[in-house]
């Protein structure tokens, strides 16, 4: 139709009353796009969209949709954001070569490599662990197996809990290295057959050359 | 959440629940007992313990709780396959995750359902199809507007 209907009805004018529109009778509306199908209600309209049938009866007197063309963007299939996948650490470990430090470990780990593993107390080394890894992880948490340890006591947990030179404040202090050749502090060794060694208290690890 | 054990060796420790173990502390400390529970912090719960202190004090206690920071070995027994415990643990932890995931999402299905359907009822009910409030309105002021 060339000359438009009043500026209420027209959909395409500023002026467009959505309410008048749906009151009046479609046959005079003037749609913006012809081929489009009146629904009556929602339910129609998310039928039409969807393709499922559903119970929707049109009344006998049709009424326009004024979101003219159909959008189906809010019916699309929900996108699945796609499910992360957990890298468990087997997967970590046995996977494909790791670049880095840790692929070194993981080197040892497949060639069951005796390594040297440093491990410290709160103030400096306490001594090493030698064995091979039976598993590691990113945290440097690791499996022994054949674990020798040599390792030095803390001296101040020996002492009771209480640092040297600082029972009191005001008594001459001891210095570290005066302390360390008082008391040498003993070198123990022992055995165990597997052992499971928390990241926190790993040092380095290097490839053990002779046992 | 326990499932993100998987991603370290925490999960290995789970595997040894049920187990006679000697764990050693940070502070020096030997607790020697069954582990009860590991969380995926490595925190450990013991059952009849024994710890000893470097000076060589036993102490006795039912149970006991170590937070995984304090821990620095965990002699594991051994009769303990390692990597076939690791492996079954990841399996378990995966599967379950499945199935807690499966469910999520069977939830919220459900629960998007319930809300589609109270709003598809909600506007059909106020709207102009047959039956709907609005309908009734014009017909109403349709009638009222003819006389």
């Amino acid at each position: 139709m060339e000359s438009r209907a009043e500026p209420a009805l027209d959909f395409l004018s500023t002026e467009f009353d959505a309410e008048r529109a749906l009151h009046s009778d479609i046959s005079k509306l003037d749609l913006p796009y012809p081929n489009v199908k009146p629904c009556d209600n929602l339910q129609a309209y998310e039928s039409l969209v969807n393709g499922t049938k559903r119970h929707s009866e049109p009344s006998e007197a049709s009424r326009v949709q004024t979101e003219a063309p159909p959008s189906p963007k809010c019916d699309a299939p929900i996108h699945r954001r796609p499910r992360k996948e957990i890298k468990s650490v087997v997967n970590v470990m046995e996977g494909e070569q790791i670049s880095g430090p840790l692929g070194l470990l993981q080197r040892w780990w497949r060639e069951q490599v005796t390594v040297c593993v440093s491990i410290r107390h709160s103030a400096g080394v306490r001594g090493t662990c030698k064995g091979k890894v039976a598993a590691f992880d990113k945290h440097l948490n690791m499996v022994l197996t054949d674990v020798r340890e040599d390792y030095t006591p803390f001296r101040s947990i020996e002492n009771g809990g209480k640092a040297p030179g600082r029972r009191k404040k005001l008594s001459v202090r001891v210095t570290p290295t005066e302390n360390a050749e008082a008391s040498p502090s003993r070198q123990l060794h022992r055995y165990c057959s597997k052992l499971f060694v928390r990241g926190d208290n790993v040092v380095l690890v290097a490839a053990a050359t002779s046992d | 959440e326990r499932v993100w054990s998987s991603r370290s060796l925490a999960c290995f420790l789970q595997g040894l629940e049920g187990q006679w173990t000697t764990i050693e502390l940070r502070n020096e400390i030997t607790v020697t007992g069954t582990v009860v529970f590991v969380d995926s912090k490595m925190n450990i719960s013991l059952q009849d313990v024994q710890s000893t202190r470097l000076n060589g004090d036993t102490t006795s206690f039912d149970e006991l709780f170590i937070l995984g920071r304090q821990i620095r070995y965990v002699q594991v027994p051994d009769s303990v396959n390692v990597m076939g415990t690791i492996h079954n643990k990841v399996r378990e932890l995966l599967t379950q995750r499945k199935v807690q995931m499966n469910k999520q999402q069977m939830m919220k299905r459900r629960r998007v359902k319930n809300d589609e359907d109270r709003r598809r009822a909600r506007e059909f009910k106020l709207g102009r199809g047959r039956g709907g409030r609005l309908a009734q309105l014009d017909l109403l002021h349709s009638s009222v507007g003819q006389t």
